[in-house]
This record gives structure tokens, C-alpha cells and sequence, in this order.
């Protein structure tokens, strides 16, 4: 109720662009659609822009146009929706979306990014995902990967990206 | 007594109510005629029954505040129940005192969502791993053991020795899991209850903790009592699945059965409103309106007809309870008895 509550005040004043951080995952997946729904409608009728922050990602796969992905601090990976969902380039992308257990095709175990998240306060030099990263060579270590063109709309940084198909 | 046909875990109408209040006021209330007044309680929990075989994985899934947590607090006897059975290899506990339980926690353990606020800050990770195991261990000879036990406990869930002389702040999340899982281990439990074990947990490190939950039950023959409110989660890891609306039962499947023919109108609607990561869905979107009701004051008749597209006058009347309907799924709807309304 109170985020429905905030949600109107944000679009009482006909905003041009609405930032949410984590709209709806303190919410019941039934009253989440709920919101979801109203936000999509009520962007489209406005003419809005949204910024919408989250870890949920098939929530920001249903919502919005363009993805970004972030990875300690660092924009990882963007691009259009489905191209970035169904043939991510970056390794980090390609795990969280392996993580995700597949309701249609399940599998005994799921595939995992091993280890954990580096702290910020003592980041690896080079790539920030080089210690998960099941692709990372020496130059990984070497360099940091700047962000670049990959396929169509989608931006990746990585040394080593993947390709259209490629698994890991 | 512990015949294979024994389930690992029984629970019968299973009923927890919390009075609210419960100050001299409250005490007090009267109505207009001066008659004493019922003090207030949440039904959180409210004639729920099911049961788990040795080595089986039955998930409770619903939406925040229908009851799974009450229901593994309850079975723990962190709570009294209000009224029911839990029944453990057959043997009831739900009247046990906290020095009859020191058996039973040999045969089931528990692990939490926040395994932060689980674990002993104060503690080093070998004496929190250790601690259900020394309270079960009697003699010089077996306590001598313990150490060497830790060890291997804790290689088995991916810390190393190194990490036994840590403190839980020094670990990330999903080490503390780790951590938790290693703990509930050491007495060699045949049931685990486990509160929402992933849901605070990165994506990436779910996998990890789902992996090894899932190896363990391979291994070790055990039964998980697995909370979720993530049905990608529960698809992924149950046997079986249980649906809670308001502190009740509103359905019970095989997971596979639950996932394709749901036949609660919430379980339907539960399943139709998850978000997922798939272009399209081969699912009509049930949207449903209106809000949860209190706790405080449950709907008469079905649970769910405040918010049931199919709701008709029996609902409102008479008590739907969980009723066979074949391969294994159990379903409290009026439905089952009159399914021609569906088709309207
Ligand atoms: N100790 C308590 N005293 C009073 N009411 C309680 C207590 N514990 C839980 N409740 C109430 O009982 C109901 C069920 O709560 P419970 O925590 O079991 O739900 P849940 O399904 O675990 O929810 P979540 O998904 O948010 O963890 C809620 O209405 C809650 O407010
Ligand atoms: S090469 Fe570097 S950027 Fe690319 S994935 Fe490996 S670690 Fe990351
Ligand atoms: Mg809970």
C-alpha cells in the first residue's frame, strides 16, 4: 500500500524521469505485479523515463528496455533487453543468469560463479571478475577491459567476451 | 518406531495463535453490554497439516506473512503450539519441555535466513559448529573426538581449518551459510528445517548454497523442511510443495504436478505472477485485486474468497478443507466439487 502510496506522488507531478531503487522487493509477488503492471501503464500514458535499480533480474528483464549491468562499482555490460539476456558477452552476465534456476529446463545442480564478491575497499588489479571468471587469462590480471562494442546494442567490458551461442 | 514407512516428520493440525496486547486494559475490554470481550490473536497458524518422508525435500512456499516462518518455529518448539501434533519418527513433541527436546534436537536441526543474526558473534566458527554436538556428547573419550569431527564438517560444506579459529563477521554471507549448514550437520540430523536458507543470499552465491544443500540430501539421506517465498528456487530443490495462504494449507503437490496443473486459484495465481527472466509466457496472467486480509480477523469461510476471481456464496459459508484429488496433490477449493464454475 505505501509503495503504491509513493508510487502515485511520482507521477502526481507529470516527472520526466522517475528513479526507483528496489520498487517492489520488499513485495508479494502477487501485489509486485500489481505495481509492475500500474508502473509500465502509467509510464507508457505519460511519456516517462524510468531508472529502475534492482538485483531482481527477471523482474528488470519484464520491465525494462535497455539493461545495465554493474560489477563492483563498474558498468560490466549494456544493452538491449533480450539481446543482453539471451546472448550476454560478459562472463559475470552469462553466470547470474546460469544462477537463475530454469523452471523449463531443470537441471540436478545449477551452474554457480564461484567465490564471492571482492570488497571494494581492496579491488584485484585488472578486471574486477577475474578471480570468478572461468575465461580469465594473464592479460585479465594485466589490464582492466574497457567497455566495448560487441554485437548489435550490446556493450561489454571484457577481454574475452563471449560470443552469440557461447556458453561460458 | 522408525519403520521405514514412518514419515521423518508428521505434522496434524498444527495451530499457532499469538494474543496481542495482553495488558490490564486489554484484559478489560468489555462491549456495549458489559460483556468481556475476547482478547485479540493473530491466527498465524491455523490447522495445517502435512508430512515429510526420510530423505524427501518438501518446500512451503506463500507470500510474506502466511505463516511458513511460524510453522518451522513452531515444529522447532521455539514456539508452543496452540494446538496440534509434530510428530518426529512418529514420536509426538509438541507437549515437550526444553530438557525432553535434547534427543530430538539430534534429529532435527534448523538453519535461517540471516545467518548473521544466527550465529554467536562472540564465538569462534569451531565452537559454533560444535556446540549441538557437545550438548549431545557424553564422556571424555567422545568429546576428544569433537575436534577432528569440526574438521571434517567443515571441509565438507567448502571452509577450510583455517576458518575454524574465525570470528562470523570475518565471513561473507555465503560462508555463514556455510557455516550454519556445517552446525546443523554435526549431530547428523535425518531433518533439516531450513527458513528462507538463500533468500539473502547474491544470486550467484545461491547456487553455491543450493548445490551443496542439494549434495548433502544425496549423501546424507536427508529430509529438508525448505522455506522459500522464490518459486524458481523451490521448482529447482523440492520433491515436494506445500502452498500457504493466511496460516492455511491451500495446496499440496509433487512438485512437478504443482508446477503444471495447480488447482488452487491462488496456487494458480501465485505461479502466474512470478516474474521470470523468459521472453514470453505460455501463461494467462491471473491478476488478482485487494490485499492480503489481517491476520487479526480471518474471513469466514475460504481463506482466499476476498480475493478469489471464482468466489461464490459456499465459499463465504463453509470452510473448504484440504481434500485428495489423485497423484498426490491435495487441494482446499469448493472447486473440486463444482469445477463447471471455472469455466465462466
Ligand atoms: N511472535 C509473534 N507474535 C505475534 N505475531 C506474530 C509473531 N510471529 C509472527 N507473527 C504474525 O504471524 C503471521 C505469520 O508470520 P510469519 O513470520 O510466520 O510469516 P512468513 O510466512 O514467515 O512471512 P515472511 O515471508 O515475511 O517471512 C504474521 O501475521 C505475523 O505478523
Ligand atoms: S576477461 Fe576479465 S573482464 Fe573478461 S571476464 Fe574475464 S575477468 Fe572479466
Ligand atoms: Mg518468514
Amino acid at each position: 500500500m505505501r509503495q503504491r502510496v509513493v508510487i502515485a506522488i511520482a507521477l502526481l507531478a507529470r516527472p520526466r524521469l522517475i528513479i526507483a531503487d528496489e520498487p517492489t522487493t520488499a513485495l508479494d509477488v502477487t501485489i509486485q505485479s500489481q505495481i509492475l503492471k500500474l508502473m509500465r501503464q502509467q509510464i507508457a500514458e505519460k511519456g516517462a523515463s524510468m531508472i529502475l535499480i534492482t538485483h531482481d533480474l527477471a523482474v528488470v528483464s519484464e520491465m525494462a528496455d535497455h539493461i545495465t549491468v554493474l560489477y563492483c562499482g563498474k558498468v560490466v555490460e549494456r544493452g538491449r533487453t533480450r539481446e543482453l539476456i539471451e546472448t550476454p558477452a560478459h562472463p559475470y552476465t552469462r553466470g547470474l543468469i546460469d544462477s537463475i534456476p530454469d523452471t523449463a529446463h531443470r537441471h540436478d545442480r545449477l551452474r554457480q560463479i564461484p567465490g564471492s564478491i571482492p570488497d571494494i575497499r581492496n579491488l584485484p588489479t585488472g578486471c574486477n571478475f577475474r578471480d570468478r571468471c572461468p575465461r580469465a587469462q594473464a592479460l585479465c590480471a594485466e589490464r582492466e577491459p574497457d567497455l566495448a562494442r560487441q554485437h548489435a546494442t550490446l556493450w561489454a567490458a571484457c577481454h574475452f567476451p563471449l560470443k552469440p551461442g557461447e556458453t561460458a | 518406531m522408525t519403520g521405514r514407512d514412518v514419515p521423518m516428520l508428521e505434522v496434524r493440525d498444527l495451530t499457532m495463535h499469538f494474543p496481542v496486547g495482553g495488558g490490564l486494559l486489554d484484559r478489560l475490554r468489555v462491549d456495549a453490554r458489559g460483556v468481556r470481550l475476547e482478547n485479540p490473536v493473530v491466527h498465524a497458524v491455523n490447522g495445517v497439516s502435512f508430512r515429510i518422508a526420510r530423505g524427501e525435500i518438501m518446500a512451503l512456499v506463500g507470500e510474506s506473512g502466511c505463516g511458513k516462518s511460524t510453522v518451522a518455529k513452531t515444529i522447532a518448539r521455539i514456539y508452543d503450539p496452540t494446538a496440534g501434533e509434530v510428530r518426529i519418527e512418529g514420536e509426538d513433541i509438541a507437549g515437550y519441555g526444553f530438557a525432553d527436546m535434547l534427543p530430538v534436537r539430534a534429529k532435527m536441526q534448523m538453519i535461517f535466513q540471516d545467518p548473521y543474526a544466527s550465529l554467536n558473534p562472540r564465538q569462534r566458527v569451531r565452537d559454533i559448529v560444535a556446540e549441538p554436538l557437545l550438548e549431545q556428547t557424553r564422556g571424555a573419550q567422545e568429546r576428544k573426538q569433537v575436534p577432528a569431527r569440526i574438521e571434517q564438517l567443515l571441509a565438507r560444506v567448502g571452509l577450510s581449518a583455517e576458518h575454524a579459529g574465525r570470528y562470523p563477521h570475518q565471513f561473507s554471507g555465503g560462508q555463514r551459510q556455510r557455516i550454519g549448514i556445517a552446525r546443523a550437520l554435526s549431530v547428523t540430523p535425518g531433518l533439516i528445517i531450513a527458513d528462507e536458507p538463500v533468500s539473502a543470499l547474491d544470486v550467484s552465491i545461491q547456487a553455491q548454497i543450493l548445490n551443496l544443500m542439494k549434495d548433502l540430501r544425496d549423501e546424507f539421506g536427508l529430509a529438508y523442511l525448505f522455506i522459500s517465498h522464490d518459486l524458481s528456487v523451490v521448482h529447482h530443490i523440492a520433491d515436494r510443495v506445500g502452498v500457504m495462504y493466511l496460516g492455511f494449507m491451500v495446496e499440496t503437490a509433487p512438485r512437478d504436478v504443482l508446477f503444471a496443473r495447480p488447482r488452487h486459484p491462488y496456487t494458480r495465481a501465485l505461479l502466474s505472477a512470478a516474474p521470470s527472466i523468459k521472453a514470453k509466457r505460455d501463461v494467462e496472467e491471473i491478476v488478482l485485486g485487494g490485499e492480503v486480509p489481517s491476520a487479526l480477523s480471518l474471513p469466514s469461510g475460504c481463506c482466499f474468497r476476498t480475493r478469489c476471481p471464482f468466489a461464490w456464496d459456499r465459499c463465504a459459508q463453509e470452510r473448504p478443507s484440504l481434500r485428495d484429488v489423485g497423484a498426490g496433490q491435495a487441494v482446499a477449493c469448493h472447486l473440486i466439487d463444482e469445477p463447471e464454475r471455472e469455466r465462466t
